[in-house]
């Protein structure tokens, strides 16, 4: 009894939390990327959230220098490094390659930590973020992590002239009154403990194709979201 | 045989719109499947594969309707590959465009994504331009059998129909009363006697050589019919009355042989039967492609029993040559009323 309350809990948790649209495959493909160097800093969100933005590269080749920190001032960051990329391992310039335009992003709000990788990407002049998460945990066991698949999600990433940054997460409200209505074809699973989440499994070819249709929709509210942040950087806030 | 062949040109049996209605809708269900995938179609299916079958049809129907009659058929084999690759190629890139072009302005609100990729798209454009190619040359094939069976019967019906008055040529009562009538006419040192002659050399020569092609002027059918009758009035009662109309517009042809049984029917059962005051009515109107000929005459009960449920050898001749010459294009009724006997033959030239 005890665990049927217990994931009936985790559903209805999982039910209330705000929803974004899953992909199993990216929403970029390598010939839309674009990397914008604007992002890389110190920025904060409405609700004191903290976001560290720097150039995934940096992270990913760090390890290899036990002692680098990105050191933010004013909202920018001052210690950027060039590391050789000889030496990498066949695992690691395949990583390299496919991640060196995306940013490595460090979310902390209130005592938690997220990480995650986001790539650039631009769709008829429209800039997308294609957000996967990434294990930052030190101590996750590991029976969980074997059990864990990271989804790709959809950000709409707009520069403002006040230098804010406002970044919006497609929900899958929308994407879900497109299946009721049996409007789109698209690949993808039901998913969920309750059967009641969809995750795409189209190939990015097949996601931009469907970004690009859902740009030119007549929907007004197409971007409206319940996950939506407004960035400034850090220095500007203050 | 010239003539034979043209007509089974102009008899090609093809129906476009049926041909196209099964080929189209088969297509339809077949893509239907395919696209709905593993789950069953919904209505964003049926609207892509209608949209996806309007891209087919215009580089199908080029295939169908100008490659492969233009070339395979001609045996110009290179050239028609040619224009058959080149054709998929081109509608093949013009696919996304056409597909675009229906969407954006109907189903403006569907998002078709997961369907099929470029490759797939030549995929299906191949293997559908086979198909309906080979689809195409079965009809063909079955349509040039059924007119090769058509042609056999023809000509078959026309070696019958030359036995058949082979047989009335040399039928030797024919002769017999006939040379009676010129004796009975050259003894009493009537004029007519000459006129008759040529009556009956007359009717012979159209019998022996005009019956021979396949078709020939209504005027000489009608002359056929005349000399018929005059000659006839020669042996038959003298107060039968015999009425022949005729409106006639010359450049129309006709089938040969096809009136004059009729009208020696009305004689046979009509005149010969012992009437007081036998008559025929013979009516002939023949313009604007259509030909309209009505043939009536009273007969006496008892000697004529054979007109009820009549179908003697020279009506059903004209009844089965009628069927294979003018197919839907003909009306044929008897009418047996009251000692009066008539046939009424409609034939359309224009269908």
């Amino acid at each position: 009894m005890k665990i049927r309350n217990t994931i009936l809990g985790i559903a209805n948790m999982l039910l209330l939390a705000s929803c974004v649209v899953k992909s199993l495959n990216p929403f970029h493909t390598r010939d839309t990327i674009y990397f914008d160097k604007n992002f890389i800093g110190e920025w904060e969100d409405s609700k004191k959230g903290n976001w560290k933005v720097i150039k995934f590269e940096n992270v990913f080749l760090s390890d290899t220098k036990k002692d680098w920190e990105p050191k933010f001032v004013n909202g920018y960051l001052e210690n950027e490094i060039e590391i050789s990329k000889k030496n990498l391992s066949k695992e690691d310039k395949e990583l390299y390659t496919s991640y060196k335009d995306s940013y490595y992003i460090l979310r902390e709000y209130k005592n938690s930590k997220v990480a995650f990788i986001a790539t650039p990407f631009k769709i008829n002049n429209q800039s997308f973020l294609d957000f996967i998460p990434v294990d930052t945990q030190d101590n996750i066991d590991n029976l969980l992590e074997s059990h864990s698949i990271y989804t790709h999600s959809l950000v709409k990433y707009d520069l403002r002239k006040n230098g804010e940054i406002e970044i919006r997460w497609l929900d899958e409200d929308k994407i879900e009154n497109l299946f009721e209505q049996k409007k789109i074809k698209i690949k993808h699973e039901i998913i969920g403990m309750l059967n009641d989440k969809y995750l795409l499994t189209a190939s990015s070819e097949e996601l931009q194709k469907f970004v690009k249709k859902y740009m030119a929709s007549d929907d007004s509210e197409k971007w409206k979201t319940s996950t939506k942040f407004t960035l400034n950087r850090l220095n500007e806030r203050d | 045989m010239k003539e034979i062949n043209t007509f089974l040109a102009r008899s090609n049996s093809h129906n476009s719109i049926v041909f196209n209605s099964i080929l189209w809708s088969c297509s339809f269900v077949i893509l239907l499947f395919l696209f709905s995938g593993n789950s069953s179609p919904t209505k964003i299916d049926y609207i892509y594969t209608s949209s996806f079958i309007f891209t087919l049809i215009i580089p199908i129907s080029f295939n169908l309707y100008l490659l492969i009659p233009k070339f395979l058929k001609k045996e110009k084999y290179i050239l028609f590959f040619l224009f058959f690759i080149a054709n998929i190629l081109l509608f093949v890139q013009l696919n996304t465009w056409l597909f675009n072009l229906v969407v954006n302005n109907f189903f403006s609100d569907y998002f078709f994504i997961s369907y099929h990729n470029s490759l797939e798209i030549y995929f299906i454009f191949f293997i559908f331009f086979i198909l309906t190619a080979l689809i195409k040359l079965a009809e063909d094939w079955i349509s040039f059998n059924h007119l090769e069976n058509k042609y056999l019967k023809i000509k078959n019906q026309q070696i019958e129909n030359q036995l058949y008055y082979l047989k009335g040529q040399i039928n030797p009562h024919f002769l017999f009363n006939s040379l009676n009538v010129l004796y009975a006419l050259a003894i009493e040192e009537k004029k007519e006697v000459t006129s008759a002659i040529i009556q009956l050399s007359d009717i012979l020569r159209y019998v022996i050589y005009d019956v021979n092609t396949v078709k020939i002027p209504i005027q000489k059918e009608i002359e056929l019919l005349k000399n018929y009758i005059e000659f006839e009035k020669n042996r038959h009662v003298q107060n039968s009355k015999i009425n022949f109309d005729s409106q006639v517009d010359d450049a129309l042809e006709i089938y040969p042989m096809l009136l004059l049984p009729l009208l020696e029917n009305s004689f046979k059962h009509g005149l010969k039967s012992g009437l007081k005051n036998p008559y025929i009515n013979l009516k002939i109107n023949a313009k604007n492609e259509k030909i309209e000929f009505s043939i009536s005459n009273n007969f006496k009960e008892i000697t004529n029993h054979n007109y009820k449920g009549y179908k003697g050898i020279g009506l059903k001749n004209v009844q089965e040559n009628l069927a294979l010459i003018y197919p839907q294009k003909h009306q044929f009724l008897i009418e047996n009323n009251k000692n009066v006997f008539s046939v009424v033959l409609t034939i359309d030239l224009k269908k």
